[in-house]
Order: C-alpha cells, then structure tokens, then sequence
C-alpha cells in the first residue's frame, strides 16, 4: 500500500493499494470491489450450497433405488429357483396332460403285453411247419406222397387243432389210427399239448382268432394269403392249409397258408371261417395206396 | 432343469437284419422303470403282416436312387424289368465296422446279397434311418407332441470301436436325427437289454452286489457286457464289451451252402438267386423259423418247408433239363439232428468262449466267483438249443442263465428305458488305455535323448510323452468329464493341436511305444489370445469318456469358446 498526499484544500491522504497487473487502486474502491466479490461469492456458496442439497437428495434417491435393487438382486436366486420349481412343476403337468392325451387319442402303438402275440404267432408257424408238417411226413411215409396229401393232412390237423371251440384230440388220434406207429402218437400227443399252451396264452390280452375264412376258385389274396409249397404255380385257391393269425378283428400276424389248384370245377365258392370244409384227403391219400379216416 | 426338457424318448434298433422303434413318454406314469408303458409301431407302410420290425433293406435304381425299403424293398426286387439294374442291398449295418462285415461273400441272410462295399455302407445306413427316422417321427408327433419333445436313441452294437459309433451319429444326423448330444444318444445294444430285464421284474437285478452278464446273440454279432448292481440300484461296468460275428445269420449262410446248395446244386440255387430273389428268401425265413424251434431235447430232425415259388422254380429247373441237383424237386428239406447241431455247435462254440472270456474278466474286475446270472437276449436267443448249451455250460462254472420273456425285443424295450434315464449307469469300463501326446520335463537318465525339445522359456522338455486321461478297464464315472489343462511350447504357436492316442497297456509312457495307436485329433486355434503370455494361453480338454459315444472338447479358456466339439475317430480296424 502506499499513501499520497494531494488537493486544493490543504493536503489530502489518499490511501493507495495494489490492484492486481501492476495497476494501484484506491483504498475505497478496492474495499468496494472486494465487498463485490464477497457478495458474488455468497451467492456462489449458496448456489453450490442448494445445488449440494439437491446432489445429497439425488444420490440418497438414488442409494434408496440401489438398495432396492441390491436387496431385488439378492432375491433373484431364490425367485429364479422358485419360478424354475414352477416351470418344472408346469413342465410335469403338461407332461402329465400330453400322457393322458396320448393314452386316450394316440393309440396305435402296442403295448409290450401286446407284442407277446408276435412270440405266439411265429410259435403257432413253427407247429404247423415244423411239427405238423413232421407229423404228415411220418404219416405218409410208406410210399410217395404227393404235395397235396402232405398239404391236405396238414390241414386237416390244422382244423382239429385250431377249427373248434376245444382241440379235436380223439378226432385227430381216431384219424389217424391206421397210420399210427408210436412215433406218430408221440408227436400227436406233442402237437395237440403245444397247441393247447399256445391257445391258452392267445387267449390272453388281445382279441385273437384262426381265420380258416377263403373263397375256393379265386386266386391267392397275396395280401392275405401264401401258397404252400406245391400248390399249382399262378393257380387257384382250393383249401385252406392253415388259419391266419390275426388279432384286434383284423390285424394280420400271420398269413393263411393256402393250397392252389390248377382250375376249379365248381367255380368259386366262399367258405366261412372256423370249422369249414377241407379238402377230400382220403381220396387223394387212398390214391397213394394208403388207408384213411374220413375228414370232418 | 434341461433348457428344453424331452416329454419323449424313442429308440430306434437299427439291426442287422430288421430295424424298428418304440417310445414312451415322460410322465409321472412312467417314471418308474418297471410299470413304464412303453409303446411299439408295427404297421409298417406296404407290409402285409404286422411286426415290430421292418427288414434293414434297401433297393436302389441303377443311379442310386432309393425304390423302396423294408419288405417292400425285398419283393419289388423281383418285378425288376429286365436291364434295369436295381439292386437291393442288406447287411450294411455290419458293413460300417469293416473288421465285423462278411466282405463280398453272399450270404444267407434270407436270400439277400449282404453288402460288401464298406464306402457304400454309410450312405445306405443314412439311407435306411431317414426311413425309419421319418415313420417314428410322423408317428409319435401325429398327436400332441413336437419333433423338438422327442429324445431320440440309436442302439449300436457293444463291439463297435469309437470309429464306428462315430459314424453311426454321423449317418443318424445325416438322417435327419439331431444333432445334439442332449438329444441323440447312442445305447449299447446288451446296456440297454440288461435295462429291459431290470424293467421285466427280475428281482436280482436291482439287489446291490449282483453280478450279472448280458448276452446279445443277434443275427450279426454275439455282444457280451457285464455289470455290478450298486447300492443305489444303478449299475457299474465290471468289463468293457467284448463279443464276436458269431450272429444267427451265419447259420443262415450254413444253411444255404450245407444244405441248399448241396441239394439243389449251385448253379440252380444261383440261377434262383438271380432271377427270383424272393423265392429263396420265403425259404430262408422257413430255415429262421425252423431253427428257433430246434432243441436239444428232441432228436428229431428238422423240417423246412421251401417257400411255394422257390419249389416252383425248382420244378421248372428239372422241366428245363438244367437240373443238377439230387433227387427230385420236394415241397421241404429235411435236415438231420446231427447236421442241425453241428451247424449251430460251431457258432456256439465261439460264442461260449467269449462268454467264458467275458466272466473271466468281470470275476477279476469283482474279486467274486460264482453266483452270476447271465442273460441271454436277441433274437437268437430264442434258439431252445442256444439256450440249452449255454445253460449246460455255465451251470458248470455257477452261472444260472435267465432268459426274458421277449428277448426279441429286449434291446428295443431296454433303449427306450435308456433314454429317459441315462443315469442309471454309474460307471463304464474304459475299453482301453486313452490319453493325448505333450511334452513334459525331460528326465535325464530316463527319457530318450531323441526326444528332447527346448520349450517355451528354455526349458529342456522330452516330447512325446502319453498323458494318461484314463488306464485300460479303469472305471468311468458317466456323469463327469475327464479334465486337463494344457499351455503351448512355443512362444509364437498360434494353436495347439490335440492328438488322442489309444493302447491296451495300462502302463505307457511315449506315444511312439509299440501298439499305440492314433484315435483322432482336433486343434484349438489360439490366434486370439498371442497378446497375452505364454503361460495365459491354457487350453482344457474334457474327455467325456463315461457315455456310449465318447466325446472330446477342448477350449481356449481366454475366449472360452470350444474350437472342436468332437474327435475325428480312426478306425481300429
């Protein structure tokens, strides 16, 4: 600071003070200028003071908002757990509910009960071609047989064993009683305690029947029907060797076997199923110089 | 919880001789294993008799083009045109294992050339499980279900080396199956038998410490498995599968040559095969009926009916005057007792021995002897006489033979069980010693100077080393992947390839010893973390070792992303 002295009146002190820049400044003044800046200053602090007020207010605004969130972090486990549990839960009834409404409108599959007639239908083929057919041999051995006495004596222990309500034993045994070596009973008496087993157990679970139904004179339904070996080549149906398998009325498990001939006199003729007519094996086996009961 | 849980598993047996499938679905109903429905398709497209199975067959155009599959496909192949040059084509399942094929011989598989073609092999496996892929997925969504729903399961035989069951997923993708490990499974053919039998009520089965066999005599192969029940009711491997091409259909191939063919003579036979493929084939599933009743308790000799064409056409070969055959056409063959039994008793002689070999084994793995339980399955298990010898023989050494009710469809039955609940199997037997080729330090005095290489950092490493994932009939845990971690050798390696390598040693340290054998190798590309150190650069690799299709996945753990999902399996053969 530095003082001067001046004026008219007498001498005058003035009181002289740096005013920044090199630059001196009164007294006066410069306490002016400085009571400006506090004021400035003031309003300064007081803006910062509302604008830290409404920062403080923001912020806790914000913390609320955080802690809420943490605290709905937190629980997002156990709600994620609990909204899988319910999805799980849902996912069980639908599965639940398409079970139901496959069992009830699905429909076609089988069951493992039900493919059991598989087993038994190829069980049944494996009688007739293997045991049956054995027993027509032994049967027919004393002299050349021809295919259709072989195919005709199968069919006809095919009927007494599959054509009735009860195995036709004694009617087989009587049947055959001119041809009966002990061999001959023995397989009798085999076939016929077979062919009760596998009755018994296609009796069982689904509706099962022997189809011996055919229309004699028509050509092999290749869909239904197979030729037994030596039937007549593109010939028509003469009689049934053995019944169809078929289960739930008309699913086919195994085909009709079936005996061609070269032409049929009679034309065509339907022939109802179970205990039909069957071809005139005494006649055909009498030819081969062989003596025979009556057919049914 | 599954991000997209299956509400239906379904298994397809893709055999030698028919395929089929069967489902069930998931509910609260079918959670336990033995009241499970499980339901079984039978009415097949263009096929006359019901059956669970449709003939593995295919017939083909002179350009390769499918005609037809199934039975379908064995008929229409005798109303071929002349010149058109179908073919119709079987037994490529065995095909796709080379080592297991019947190479380029006719068989006896129902008339039927087998293919010899092993490239062809795939293609027609594809061929033939897009068929039966698209039957079962048409059937099962035809209600309320999804294709997305369903959990799919291939059977494949226990035999099958890596290589094969590769190929098997590949050609079930192909097909048009998913590709999804979640979704596809792959089930061991006796595995899933064994299930069936559990699910049949066999009571030893679910009691902690039963040991027991599995023996699947089908019409290619004999698979033989063996298991441990735990306490927990779930079933421990005791011995990797083994078995032999010792199936019912080379019976088939006895017949035709013993027996047809020396009746009929060969150029007749031949001339038949040509021109009526058919006519054989009826008489062929005569012989598989006939041999499915032959016992040892009869000594009466078998009777096979000829198919009618077959005797037709053995009649106008005679008329023809090109007869060279003995006799005179018949309506039926018979074949003696003695021919029967010798026929069956060579394949059953070997099939004995695998047995043997397999309870030798599982008795070693178990420290037990005596008191197992074998179950016979297949469709050869329905053979009285196999039955009957095998009982005989294991009676000896205190196995008691268990035959299912319906061993025909046991795999079938036990692949859908499979599927809904793969867990039930705790551990498998590691069928050799499995590991990847790394350098580790070099030992002096021990590892060969040959294989001494400067790593990363200078440091002296011996190369080649066998890092041992698992030894050779260790047990697996199914539910856990097998895990390491592995760094580069070099500084400026921008990937790391992973080369698996198998043996049957149990102890092995180079992968250059003798009977090491390369399985596959996949490469994890490190491009996108060389900005990081050496030692930053990890890759892991998990073996999934416990599942029937053994998976390998490795990964950068930088970028954590899998480079390679699966290994390029070679062949064992």
């Amino acid at each position: 600071m530095r003082v001067s002295l001046a004026g008219e009146d007498g001498p005058r002190t003035r009181l002289l003070v740096d005013g920044g820049n090199g630059t001196v400044v009164l007294l006066e003044e410069w306490m002016s200028r400085v009571a400006t800046d506090f004021r400035g200053l003031a309003a300064d602090v007081d803006e910062l003071r509302r604008q830290s007020a409404e920062i403080r207010q923001e912020l806790s605004t914000i913390i609320t908002a955080f802690n809420e969130e943490r605290h709905w972090v937190r629980s997002l486990p156990r709600e994620s757990a609990d909204f899988r549990q319910r999805l799980e839960e849902l996912d069980q009834r639908l599965n639940n509910v398409l079970d139901l409404f496959e069992k009830h409108f699905g429909g076609s599959g089988q069951t493992e009960q039900a493919m059991l007639h598989h087993e038994y239908a190829a069980e049944y083929l494996a009688l007739v071609e293997q045991k049956i057919l054995a027993l027509a041999l032994d049967v027919l051995a004393d002299g050349p047989a021809l295919p259709r006495d072989k195919a005709a004596l199968v069919a006809a222990v095919c009927l007494d064993l599959f054509g009735y309500p009860e195995i036709q034993e004694q009617r087989l045994m009587d049947r055959l009683q001119h041809n009966r070596s002990v061999n001959v009973t023995r397989r009798i008496e085999e076939i016929c305690s077979d062919a009760r087993l596998l009755r018994q157990k296609a009796s069982l679970g689904r509706q099962q029947r022997w189809d011996f139904g055919y229309t004699r004179g028509l050509p092999v339904d290749e869909g239904r029907q197979e030729m037994w070996p030596g039937s007549v080549d593109g010939g028509l149906v003469d009689f049934v060797v053995a019944p169809a398998y078929l289960v739930d009325s008309d699913t086919l498990l195994k085909k009709q076997r079936v005996f061609t001939a070269t032409t049929d006199a009679e034309g065509a003729r339907e022939h109802a199923g179970g205990a039909g007519e069957h071809p005139d094996w005494q006649s055909s086996a009498a030819g081969a110089g062989r003596a025979v009961q009556d057919l049914p | 919880m599954a991000s997209k849980p299956h509400r239906v598993v379904a298994a397809i047996d893709f055999g030698t001789y028919g395929t089929g499938f069967a489902w069930t679905t998931v509910s609260q109903d079918n959670s336990e294993m033995r009241t499970r429905r499980i339901s079984f398709f039978e009415d097949w497209e263009d096929q006359k008799l019901s059956y669970p199975k449709n003939r593995s067959a295919l017939l083909l155009d002179a350009e390769g083009r499918l005609l037809s599959w199934g039975y379908q496909a064995v008929t229409q192949r005798d109303a071929m045109p002349a010149g058109a040059g179908w073919r119709l084509l079987t037994g490529f399942k065995m095909s796709l294992q080379r080592n297991l094929g019947s190479g380029d011989t006719v068989s006896g598989d129902a008339g039927v050339v087998l293919v010899g073609d092993a490239p062809d092999a795939f293609r027609l496996a594809v061929l033939c499980m897009e068929q039966v892929y698209a039957k079962a997925r048409d059937h099962i969504t035809r209600g309320a279900y999804q294709e997305s729903d369903i959990r799919w399961c291939v059977t494949v035989p226990a035999i099958w080396d890596q290589y094969t069951r590769d190929l098997i997923y590949k050609a079930a993708v192909e097909a048009g199956l998913p590709n999804d490990p979640e979704r596809l499974l792959l089930a061991q053919e006796p595995a899933a038998a064994a299930l069936y039998c559990t699910a049949r009520g066999e009571a030893l089965l679910s009691t902690p410490g039963t040991r027991f066999l599995v023996v699947d005599a089908g019409g290619g192969t004999v698979d033989i498995t063996s298991y441990q029940v735990a306490g927990n009711g779930r079933l421990n491997e005791l011995a990797p599968a083994s078995g032999a091409k010792t199936g019912s259909d080379y019976l088939n191939e006895a017949f035709m040559n013993e027996v047809l063919v020396r009746r009929f003579g060969l150029a007749v036979i031949s001339r038949i095969l040509r021109d009526q493929r058919s006519a054989i084939a009826g008489t062929m599933d005569a012989w598989e009926r006939a041999k499915r009743s032959f016992s040892a308790d009869s000594a009466d000799d078998l009777v096979i009916p000829l198919s009618a064409p077959f005797y037709a056409a053995l009649v106008r070969e005679k008329a023809s005057g090109r007869w060279d055959g003995s006799g005179e056409p018949v309506t039926e063959v018979v074949v003696s007792h003695g021919l029967v039994a010798s026929l069956f008793d060579q394949r059953i002689d070997e099939t004995i021995g695998c047995v043997e070999q397999q309870l030798r084994e599982m008795r070693s793995a178990s420290g037990v002897t005596g008191g197992e339980i074998a179950l016979l399955v297949g469709g050869f298990a329905e053979s009285p006489y196999l039955r009957s010898r095998l009982g005989d023989r294991l009676a000896d050494r205190g196995v008691r033979v268990v035959v299912p009710e319906q061993p025909s469809i046991a795999v079938l039955a036990g692949a859908v069980h499979f599927a809904y609940n793969p867990s039930v199997f705790l551990t498998w037997r590691a069928p050799f010693t499995v590991g990847i080729k790394i350098s580790l330090p070099f030992r002096e005095g021990h590892d060969p100077e040959s294989k001494r290489v400067i790593g990363y950092g200078n440091r002296e490493l011996c190369d080649d080393r066998f890092d041992v994932f698992v030894v050779n009939r260790a047990a697996v845990l199914t539910s856990e992947p097998i895990t390491r971690t592995y760094w580069p050798l070099r500084e400026e390696q921008t990937a790391i390839t992973i080369r698996l390598f198998s043996t049957t040693m149990k102890n092995v340290e180079y992968v250059t010893e003798q009977g090491v054998e390369l399985l596959g190798s996949l490469t994890v590309d490190l491009s996108a973390s060389m900005d990081r150190r050496v030692g930053e650069r990890a890759v892991e690799v998990a073996m999934h070792l416990g599942q029937t299709h053994i998976r390998v996945e490795a990964r950068n753990i930088h970028t954590n992303e899998p480079q390679s999902a699966t290994v390029q399996w070679n062949p064992t053969w």
